[in-house]
This record gives C-alpha cells, sequence and structure tokens, in this order.
C-alpha cells in the first residue's frame, strides 16, 4: 500500500516532481541486447556452461534455458538496481529537511566571512555525483553501450560534473571573498547580502538535487479543448458484436475474492462519525441491536410466550388440585408468585407447580382437609 | 397504551361523523422490515462527518490531536495496535475475564486462537474450515501434514485449498485486504510478491487433474504474480491446454491480456470470441493496460478510444479504475518530468497531451456526475487522486473544484484511504487553490476547511501560504495567526518555517490590528520566544539532542517582537545573551557563536530606547551594533545617545571611549 503510495505522490509531485531515476527506462528493461550488457562476461559464460551440461544435445532447450536464465539474472540487476535507485533518491528526498536546516543555520550563521556550513555541502555534492554517477551507468546499459563503456563514460561525465561543481564551489568563494571586502565598505546593505548569499546557497543546492520549488507565480491554467479527440463516442474495436450471444464462463470464486478486495480497499480508514461506529459495532455483534429490545439474544427463552410465564393457575386443575379450600387457596399464591419471577423458566415454573401436585396428593388432601376442619371447629369454639 | 387509545378515540370520533355509506374501512399497515443498522445509516447520513472537528478516529483529548501526516500515522497505529493487544490478551488469558458475567454473553468479547495447524487433528473438516477462514499459509501446513501422515484429501478439499493458495500465492492474505485492521491495511507494507515456485500452489496442480478449471486458476494466478518466468509458464500452460482443445476461463484470458502487448492482447480477445465468451470489467481493464504499454501517444489515444467505444458497444459501463488506467497513461512518462522537458518541441508535446489529458476528464467528470459510483476494483479509489494530478499539473481549478463535488456527493460509495491518499488528494486541490487565488479571505476560508482535519500541515504548503501572504497587497492576520499555530503544532517552529515566522510577524503592522487581534498577537509572540528560549535551554546531557540553539539574528528579532508587545525586559534579557560570552561557549552554551543580530531589528530596537529615553537600552543596542559596525557608524549613534537621553559625564566618557576603541 505504502508503495502504491510513494509512487502515485511521485507521480502527482507536478512541477517539483522528484525523480525516480531508474522509472524512466524501467519500460523496457528486458530489451534482449541492453539485458546481455548488463551481465558480467563471466557470468554469460557460466551460464553456457550450465546449459551445455543440462542439455548438451538439444539446442533448443538449450537456448530456452539459456534465455531463462539470462532473464532472471537481469531481473535480479534490475530489481537490485531499482532498489538501490530508489533509497537513494527516498534520501534525497528526505534530505529536503536537510537543506532546511542549512538554510536555517546558513540564514544565522556569518555567512559574509564564511560559506554555509562547508561539511555538510560536500555531503551533498557527493551525494549528488553519486546518484549522477549511477544514473549516467544505468541510462548507457539502457541506451546500448556495453558494462565497460556504461563505466567509462559514467567516470568521465561524472569527474567532468565534479570538476565544475568545484569551479562552481570556487567561483562562490571568490564571490563571498570579494562581498566581505565590499562589505566592510557597504555594512549597511549587510542584510540584503545577506539574502543574497542565502539565495544563492539555495540555489547552489538545488542544482544538485534538481528539485525546483514552485515560483510563487500563479501558472495559467490549461483548458478544455473542445476540438480535441474525444474519449466517448469513438469508433468501437468492433470484436464483440451486439445482439449475438455469449456464454459468461467465469471462475465464480475469483470473480467474488475480487470483488471483496474491491469492497475492502475502498472503504478508507473506518467509521467517519458515531453512528458509522455503531453501524460497524452491531454489525461485528458488539452491540445490542436497534430498536432496543432487552429480550436481545435470550436464547431458547425468546419461543416463550409472557403467556406461559404469567398465567399459570390454568395448569392447576389438569394437577388434580382442588378448586376450593386452603389448598386452592395456598396454590393461587404460588402461581402469583412464580407468575412475578422473571428469572425462572416458564418449564421451571411448571415444574414446580408438578412439584407441589404431587405433594398435595389426595392423602395430603384428605389431612389437610381434616386439619382445616379441625381448625375451623376451633376457631367457631373459641367465640 | 394512551396513544392507542387516544388514537381509538379519534378514530371513532371520525367515523361517526362520516356518513355510514362513505365510511371507509381502515387497514393499519403491516410495518416495514428493518434492518438492524437501518436506523444508525438513515442517522448517520442526516448527519454526516463532522466538517468542523479532526477526523472521527482522533476525536479525544484536544492536546493529542494529530496534525501532520506522520502524527497522524502514528496516532492511528498506537490505537489500533493498542486495540490488537487487547484482544491478543483476551484470547491468550480467558481465564482472566471468566468473572465477566455479561448478560447475554457476546462471542465477539471472547476471543480464541486459531486452531494450530500443526496441533489440530488433521482431518479435511480442519483444513475445511482453515480454508474457509482465509488462513493461507496454516491450511498449506496442515495439508502438508495431512500428507506426510498419509491422511487422504478428497479431491474437492484439494481444488478449495487449490483455489485459495493460487488467488493469494501461497502466503497470507495482503495488508491490503484485511478487514478488520484498518491501519494494516492502509499503512502495513506487503513485500512485493512474484509467483512463489515450488510451494503448495505448484504441488497441488501437478496432483490435481489437468481440468479447464485448474488449469485456468493456475493461469490466473500465474498472471496475477507475474514475472517473467511466471508469465512464460502461463503462456505455455494456456497454449498447451488449447492445443489439447480444452476451454479456459475469462480470468485466464483477463490476466493473460493484462500481462501482453495490445496487439498479443487483441489476439487473446480474438480467442475469447472463438469461444462465445462474454467479457466483464477485468477483461476491458486488461486491454486498456496492455494498450497504455504503447510507446507513441497516437496509439494509446486510438486504443482507449476504441476499447471505450467497444465497451460502450457492448453495453458495459467503464469501472472508475478504467478511468485511472487511461488518465495514468494518457501522457507520455518521460514527459512528466519537468527536468526532462528541455527543448521547445518536447513542451509543446507534453502541452498537447495535457490538454488531451484535461478535454478527456472533462468528459469523464460530466459523464460520472449524478451516477452512483460503486467499488468495482481495488484500484477504483486511485482514480480521483490521478486525475486531481493532472488538474494541478494543468493548474485548471473548475476541474479540480468539480472533481471534489463528484467524490463528495452522496451517490459516490468509492472512497480513497483517509490519510495516505485521500490527504494526497486535497492537499493537491488546495495547492492549486492557493497558487491560483488572489484572495487571502478565500485561502483563509480553504485552508481553515481542509487543514489539519483532511490536509496535514506540511513544510511546503505553510511555506506556500506564507509566499502568498507575502506577494500579496493585503494583510490577513487571522491566516497567518493560524499557519503560525499550526506550524507550532505540527513542530515547525525550528527549520527554515520559523524564521518565515518571525520574519512574517515582524513585518505586521500592529496599528492595523483590532483590540483583540492585538492581544492574540501578543500571546503568539510570548508563546513563540517561550518555546525557542525553552528549546534553547535542553543543555543536560540527555536532553541535548532535542536543543536549537538560539542564533543572533533570532535573538534580535524576538527582542524586536518582544518590545513590540512592550516586553522591553524580556527582550533585553535576551540581548544581553549576545553580549555573555559563556552564553555562546562551553557546554551550556544556549547561544550559536556564529552570525550577527539583524541590523535592522538593531536599528528599530535602538530607536525605540532613544524614543523611551533608556540610557541602558540604547547602550546596549549600540554595543550588539558596534560588533558588526566601525567606528565611523558607530560615531552618529553615540551622538544620537548623549542628545536624547539623559546622560551624566561618566557614562559620556565611557560611551565615547568605547567607540574610539572600535576599529576604523
Amino acid at each position: 500500500m505504502l508503495r502504491s503510495l510513494c509512487s502515485i505522490a511521485v507521480r502527482l509531485g507536478g512541477a517539483r516532481q522528484p525523480r525516480l531515476l531508474s522509472s524512466a527506462a524501467s519500460g523496457d528493461g528486458n530489451d534482449g541486447k541492453g539485458a546481455k550488457d548488463a551481465i558480467d562476461e563471466d557470468l554469460l559464460n557460466a551460464i553456457e556452461g550450465v546449459a551445455n551440461n543440462i542439455h548438451p544435445q538439444n539446442g533448443s532447450e538449450k537456448k530456452s534455458l539459456k534465455n531463462t536464465l539470462i532473464n532472471r539474472l537481469v531481473a535480479n540487476e534490475k530489481a537490485s538496481f531499482d532498489a538501490a535507485a530508489a533509497s537513494a533518491s527516498s534520501e534525497m528526498l528526505d534530505d529536503q529537511a536537510l537543506i532546511g536546516l542549512l538554510a536555517d543555520v546558513a540564514g544565522d550563521a556569518k555567512v559574509e566571512k564564511k560559506l554555509p556550513p562547508k561539511s555538510a555541502q560536500l555531503r551533498q555534492e557527493k551525494r549528488g555525483l553519486v546518484l549522477l554517477r549511477k544514473e549516467i551507468f544505468y541510462q548507457a546499459v539502457q541506451s546500448g553501450f556495453t558494462t565497460e563503456e556504461a563505466r567509462v563514460k559514467s567516470e568521465t561525465i561524472v569527474n567532468e560534473a565534479q570538476i565544475k561543481l568545484q569551479e562552481q564551489r570556487k567561483a562562490l568563494l571568490n564571490d563571498v571573498r570579494e562581498k566581505v571586502e565590499q562589505e566592510e565598505v557597504e555594512e549597511t546593505e549587510r542584510s540584503e547580502k545577506d539574502q543574497k548569499l542565502f539565495t544563492m546557497a539555495l540555489e547552489f543546492m538545488e542544482k544538485i538535487y534538481k528539485d525546483d520549488l514552485i515560483s510563487s507565480a500563479v501558472r495559467k491554467p490549461v483548458k478544455v479543448d473542445n476540438d480535441a479527440i474525444k474519449l466517448f463516442n469513438q469508433k468501437p474495436l468492433g470484436i464483440w458484436k451486439k445482439g449475438e450471444k455469449y456464454e459468461d464462463f467465469s471462475l465464480g470464486f475469483w470473480k467474488q475474492w475480487d470483488e471483496r478486495a474491491a469492497r475492502i480497499s475502498n472503504g478508507s480508514f473506518g467509521p467517519t462519525n458515531s453512528f458509522e461506529e455503531q453501524i460497524e459495532w452491531t454489525t461485528k455483534g458488539k452491540q445490542w441491536e436497534y430498536p432496543i429490545d432487552n429480550e436481545f439474544k435470550m436464547g431458547d427463552e425468546s419461543n416463550v410466550s409472557f403467556i406461559d410465564h404469567v398465567f399459570l393457575e390454568r395448569h392447576l386443575p389438569s394437577l388434580g388440585i382442588p378448586k376450593s379450600g386452603p389448598i386452592a387457596h395456598f396454590m393461587h399464591l404460588v402461581c402469583v408468585g412464580l407468575s412475578k419471577n422473571p428469572y425462572m423458566t416458564a418449564a421451571k415454573k411448571r415444574e414446580h407447580l408438578k412439584w407441589f401436585a404431587d405433594y398435595f396428593n389426595t392423602e395430603k388432601q384428605k389431612l389437610v382437609h381434616k386439619l382445616h376442619e379441625q381448625e375451623q371447629i376451633a376457631a367457631q369454639n373459641a367465640l | 397504551m394512551i396513544g392507542r387509545m387516544g388514537l381509538g378515540r379519534v378514530i371513532t370520533r371520525s367515523l361517526s361523523s362520516v356518513e355510514p355509506a362513505l365510511s371507509q374501512k381502515l387497514t393499519i399497515q403491516p410495518a416495514i422490515e428493518r434492518s438492524p443498522t437501518d436506523l444508525l445509516n438513515a442517522l448517520s447520513e442526516t448527519v454526516g462527518p463532522d466538517t468542523t472537528a479532526p477526523h472521527f478516529a482522533y476525536i479525544d483529548d484536544p492536546i493529542t490531536i494529530p496534525s501532520t501526516q506522520s502524527t497522524k500515522k502514528t496516532y492511528f497505529m498506537a490505537k489500533e495496535f493498542g486495540k490488537r493487544a487487547a484482544r491478543e490478551l483476551a484470547t491468550e488469558w480467558p481465564t482472566l475475564f471468566a468473572f465477566d458475567r455479561d448478560q447475554p454473553q457476546l462471542p465477539v468479547f471472547r476471543p480464541r486462537h486459531l486452531a494450530d495447524p500443526l496441533q489440530v487433528e488433521p482431518t479435511e473438516n480442519n483444513l475445511l474450515k482453515m480454508i474457509s477462514s482465509r488462513e493461507v499459509k496454516d491450511s498449506c501446513i496442515l495439508y502438508e501434514r495431512m500428507r506426510s501422515e498419509n491422511v487422504d484429501v478428497s479431491e474437492k478439499v484439494q481444488l478449495e485449498l487449490f483455489r485459495l493458495v493460487t488467488y493469494y500465492n501461497s502466503s497470507n492474505v495482503p495488508f491490503a485486504e484485511w478487514e478488520e485492521f484498518v491501519g494494516m491495511r492502509n499503512f502495513g507494507e506487503d513485500s512485493t510478491s512474484s509467483w512463489k515456485s515450488g510451494a503448495v500452489a505448484d504441488l497441488l496442480f501437478e496432483t490435481l487433474p489437468k481440468t479447464d478449471e485448474t488449469v485456468s486458476i493456475m493461469i490466473a494466478g500465474l498472471c496475477k504474480f507475474s514475472d517473467h518466468s511466471s508469465l512464460e509458464r502461463a503462456r505455455e500452460l494456456y497454449k498447451e491446454h488449447r492445443a489439447a482443445k480444452g476451454k479456459v476461463y475469462r480470468e485466464a484470458f483477463n490476466g493473460l491480456i493484462g500481462a501482453s502487448s495490445y496487439s498479443v492482447g487483441k489476439k487473446l480477445v480474438a480467442e475469447m470470441i472463438s469461444l462465445r465468451m462474454t467479457p466483464d470489467i477485468f477483461t476491458f481493464n486488461a486491454l486498456l493496460s496492455s494498450a497504455a504499454k504503447a510507446g507513441k501517444f497516437e496509439d494509446r489515444v486510438k486504443a482507449f478510444t476504441e476499447i471505450i467505444g467497444e465497451m460502450k458497444e457492448i453495453g458495459v459501463e467503464p469501472a472508475l479504475s478504467s478511468f485511472h488506467l487511461i488518465i495514468k497513461n494518457i501522457i507520455d512518462f518521460k514527459l512528466l518530468d519537468n527536468e526532462k522537458r528541455e527543448s521547445d518541441e518536447q513542451k509543446k508535446t507534453y502541452n498537447h497531451q495535457l490538454t488531451v489529458a484535461i478535454s478527456w476528464l472533462n468528459e469523464i467528470q460530466n459523464s460520472l456526475t449524478g451516477k452512483t459510483l460503486k467499488p468495482i476494483t481495488s484500484t477504483c479509489n486511485l482514480f480521483f487522486v490521478e486525475a486531481m494530478g493532472i488538474h494541478y499539473r494543468a493548474a485548471n481549478e473548475n476541474l479540480a473544484e468539480n472533481l471534489v463535488s463528484i467524490y463528495e456527493s452522496k451517490a459516490n460509495e468509492v472512497k480513497m484511504p483517509a490519510f495516505t491518499i485521500e490527504s494526497m488528494f486535497y492537499n493537491r486541490q488546495l495547492q492549486l487553490a492557493v497558487e491560483q487565488s488572489a484572495s487571502l479571505n478565500r485561502i483563509y476560508d480553504l485552508y481553515t476547511t481542509m487543514v489539519p482535519r483532511l490536509v496535514g500541515v506540511n513544510n511546503y504548503l505553510s511555506s506556500l501560504v506564507f509566499r502568498k501572504l507575502a506577494a500579496s497587497s493585503d494583510r490577513h492576520w487571522p491566516l497567518l495567526r493560524r499557519v503560525i499555530i499550526d506550524g507550532i503544532a505540527a513542530g515547525q517552529m525550528n527549520g527554515v518555517i520559523g524564521e518565515e515566522m518571525r520574519k512574517q510577524l515582524c513585518n505586521v503592522q500592529l496599528h492595523t490590528l483590532g483590540t483583540s487581534e492585538r492581544e492574540q498577537f501578543t500571546s503568539l509572540v510570548q508563546k513563540l520566544v517561550a518555546v525557542w528560549v525553552e528549546f534553547s535551554q535542553f543543555t543536560e546531557e540527555r536532553m541535548r539532542r532535542l536543543q536549537r540553539k538560539l542564533s543572533p539574528s533570532q535573538i534580535s528579532e524576538c527582542a524586536l517582537l518582544l518590545t513590540r508587545i512592550g516586553e522591553q525586559q524580556k527582550a533585553y534579557e535576551l540581548l544581553d545573551l549576545l553580549l555573555d560570552e559563556t552564553a555562546s561557549s562551553g557546554d551550556e552554551a544556549t547561544v550559536y557563536p556564529r552570525g550577527h543580530a539583524r541590523p535592522w531589528a538593531m536599528a528599530e530596537l535602538f530607536e525605540d530606547a532613544l524614543r523611551k529615553r533608556d540610557t541602558y537600552a540604547a547602550a546596549t543596542c549600540l554595543q550588539i551594533m558596534s560588533l558588526t559596525a566601525n567606528r565611523a557608524k558607530l560615531e552618529p549613534l553615540a551622538n544620537r545617545i548623549f542628545e536624547k537621553c539623559n546622560v551624566n559625564q561618566e557614562q559620556v566618557r565611557i560611551i565615547q571611549g568605547f567607540i574610539r576603541l572600535r576599529p576604523q
């Protein structure tokens, strides 16, 4: 992801686009001649040897093996170069911070008498030159020179560049010296010169970095050209014919998985407000579903009607409980109590009733009846 | 209940007032079935994201709200890793949470370890479970274990596994397809994968019978993770299978077309026709990719228009990714680099190609307006950023705004990742708008709505706004203040931007500011100076890496700003540092030994001291100026001190003696 991001960033660079050194040539990297030149002579001989060993007779097989090996090697070479060049260029880009630092120090330091920090500048130059050498070497190989020629070429060009840079530095030094002398005479203009030298130092660095800053000037917009060739309404390829029947011959899973990847990749960074967050929680099962229902995920109990929980007296006749008398009264109270209990399942409540029914068997009923009558008589006597 | 009774009463009343013949039977409509998220969706659509706050992921303690790209990434990843750590903890030690008696118990809060392929029972069922949860590497390990333990795996399960390993190249699901952890999805980086030869996919391919399906899957996989050799192999397979009168599925064709040149791609398409096979959007995207390889601009234009024409002809709607492929490749790659457009001819070609690109984008945007945009392929979202890149190149602000309105419309369901690609998209738009706009008010409005919510504060943008402020004849204190405050939060104070801040603040004409604005100016200057001074005082060994010593020019500018807000004492405490040798030498140094105070700042400070008839201040300024000026320059200044300030004979003698000792 980050890699694609970087590549977009590079392409979007627009006017200040940093150059990836190898990118221009990457399109034709598999060019046969250039490819062979990118590999060492010894390696080529070794490949030849291997191919001879494996297929001593079969010419075409030998050739194909050779080609495969060479291509693999070229691909490796290219990959390692790309990696190196990319890291070097990113280093260069990171050095924007270094430019800032340098500029800051240069602005503050005694630029009138000294150059901006020399060691840092030398380091920049050195880095620039190394990159230049790599670039020229690669370009030369790509444009058909042999490695040796490319090396020589890159060395000469880089040396020339180095001399130029030195000259520039000397010129700058001389310039600075002149300025110092001048300044002793015209000290009041110090700040202006300060600025000039600072700009100069920046420009100097920019020459190495090739990273131009956007000018604050407003660019002229490129407008839509109505006479330009149109994208839509052009002549079609004419391969598939309208109205003819074709078969949808597809690997279903591949398409589904591609769609899954598309859905995920185009989904940004998760929720953008708290409702979206709640939607995410709901779909993941972390939050109770709307509308709020306190019977959420009750399990088996969700299929039990409240009638079964509340109206329990209807079970009493079938259990053989008498319709009147103290047992009936007692059982009525039991039913009321059970109907108000939210922690017990309906089946458990019925089990309770069953237990009482078993307890109040015929003998117990008779006993209770007898005791009740005795009680009533005793109560009447007491009056 | 009361409501229902009330309704009943109303109904009876209305029925009683109507003639019986005319009475209509009331029917109660059945309730509309709503999914658990419908209500939330409706609320979310109505409310939308808060455009006055930072992104929802960062709504927290204000002090922690990140404003730059890198801090946003750090913050987001810290949050996400925290979540992952918590989950890992709950998975590893479930007993710690055994006393949580939540009712109902939600399994999502009881994460479990995935089955270990080396421990789990080697059965087909377990293998299928791993396949369905896309545990690619684990499935491979279990499969290999089952083979080594001579457990039979049915052909059906082998085919399932073959699908999975081919689609993902025998590696785990890439970060880009991580559903749960978005941070890893967008910031995680997979190593570029080319086809893993000799892995489980190859093994299974050899084991399974060579049917149309297996060969097609293999070809599609080889093309998806293509390198030179895998492509060769895919082509060989295709030729062999076709020679054996086999049929190849569309996905395999798509892979082969995408990896070929345009002419070869067209031949493959002809083969599809011979098999009476219908194309899909991926086929056309593959054709567009092959057309993009054409070296000449004219060839590409012809191919792109032909393909789009063909899509229209047979009623396949181009996806955003199709347009992305077109605009990404329309301009010659070598012309994109400013440095490489040296000759006039090249510049002319570039302008021509850019005009065509802009004109096509205009057509594309017109066709997209008002349409529901759905994600079709994983690169759909890149269209927007690519298109914005072209608008930026062409400096076409109108089309850029139109693109933003399409992106932000409710009909668009394709979203770019917010802190990476989307930020780039808005950054370009903002830079273009700032560049093209002459009105500081408009720049202020745009800046405040977009930074730092959509666009992270960056040096480039800040310096662009500073340049705009400097170039404009008007002054705009709110904009300047906002950019400086953002700069403080983004840690820009110690670089070139810090210098720019001082410069801009020195240019502010205090008398043009209102009372509250002056108060803002005062507190801003106090804050900035306090921070700079604090940074200079990190002299302890362990803190030294953070230290940024004060430079003489910085001191002079800070002193000037402090004087302007009436903090003379602090200003002269700072200036005294320039005259104190111990402040710029040794381990405890807080000032750079090199550099000079700014002459214009010192001149103003000197004038101010004279106006206030402050002998001490004027003499301090004179002494600082003497570090860079000669006797001839200093003498008139000394005379002005004698004129304006109340100096006694002794002081006059000291000052004159001091001047005499300066070089000529």
